[in-house]
């Protein structure tokens, strides 16, 4: 077969196809159609604005967590609790020295084996003096100091919990010794 | 000078004259069920974009014939996607049934350039420039492209065609 054949055989069959061919669709239906079909939404967007809501209640709740606020309290209502957390003890002639470290609350006043696993309802990180200020509701608290972020439950020594009574809009102070024999 | 194409009215106007090729490059790309949405999915497309036309940049039928290149061309891969069986729309009508369903068959098995360019040129009628436009590229690639997917069809129709 030689290019024009081949051409003119293609041209033939393109004449053909068109004589069977059905008319083309009414157009103005086909344009109002067109006009009133809305433009589809790009799921990125979606998928963006759920990222976003999940970013920010994460960062809001561990907003929360690092300000060792309360749960439970509605603002207004928190009393707060400010101290110390101490190094005491040790060979003579001894140390008395404030140290960093973290300060868990529990609500209630609870046993030493009663806080073994108990969930704190907040907890808050000293500053590089080893001073400490909590937010909590009113209410019953039992305090744990430890050095670091692990909690050591000792009946003496460093890990020995503290009871305080927290009264709405009112400041408490106490201090958490670490004591070293 | 820039129609305006805002109004319902001027839009089917300048949409009319080149109805009938975009409908038959559809049906030509796509068969006919398809066709009808790839047709469909053109003209909103052109609805929505009736803003940019620019006429220094090409004529009404170009555009319109590049965004059905363009649809048929997703729709394509849509069904290669969904791995979708495409009944062929052959006309058994005519005396040549036979060589048509033959040519057809080696056609729907040239590239998808191939068969773009094929469809433009010899089923629209379009000169090379114009089908150079309408498949963004020089009219250097349309002449080799079109000379490479005349070569496969004579390979592909072969003896059995005398």
């Amino acid at each position: 077969m030689n290019p024009t054949d081949l051409d003119e055989l293609l041209r033939q069959h393109a004449q053909r196809w068109a004589e069977v061919q059905s008319p083309a669709p009414l157009l103005a239906t086909a344009v109002e159609r067109a006009r009133s079909k809305r433009r589809p939404r790009t799921p990125y967007l979606a998928t963006a604005a759920c990222v976003l809501v999940v970013l920010i209640a994460t960062a809001t709740f561990l907003w929360g967590r690092r300000d060792g606020t309360s749960p439970a309290g509605p603002a207004g209502e928190t009393g707060t609790v400010v101290g110390q957390y101490r190094i005491v003890g040790g060979p003579g002639p001894g140390i008395n020295e404030a140290i960093p470290g973290t300060i868990w609350a529990y609500s209630g006043h609870r046993e030493l084996s009663a806080l073994l696993h108990a969930r704190p309802v907040a907890h808050v990180n000293t500053d590089s003096t080893g001073e400490f200020t909590l937010s909590l509701a009113p209410g019953q608290y039992t305090l744990l100091a430890a050095q670091g972020r692990s909690r050591t439950i000792e009946s003496s020594g460093c890990g020995v919990p503290v009871y305080v009574q927290i009264a709405a809009s009112t400041g408490t102070r106490i201090d958490l010794i670490c004591s070293v024999p | 000078m820039v129609p305006d194409l805002r109004g319902e009215d001027a839009f089917t106007e300048w949409v009319a004259p080149h109805w009938a090729a975009m409908t038959h490059l559809a049906s030509r790309l796509c068969g006919r069920p398809i066709g009808e949405d790839v047709l469909q999915e053109a003209l909103t497309t052109a609805w929505r974009k009736r803003a940019q036309f620019d006429p220094q940049r090409g004529s009404a039928r170009n555009r319109l014939l590049a965004l059905t290149a363009d649809q048929a061309r997703k729709a394509h891969r849509r069904s290669t996607r969904r791995a979708e069986s495409q009944l062929i729309d052959l006309p058994i009508t005519s005396p040549a049934a036979n060589r048509d369903i033959d040519i057809d068959h080696a056609i729907r098995r040239l590239s998808d350039r191939q068969k773009l360019a094929i469809d433009l040129y010899y089923f629209l009628g379009l000169p090379v420039a114009d089908v150079a436009r309408v498949m963004r590229c020089a009219e250097g690639t349309v002449k080799s492209t079109l000379s490479d997917a005349r070569e496969r069809l004579r390979h592909d129709l072969g003896e059995d065609f005398e």
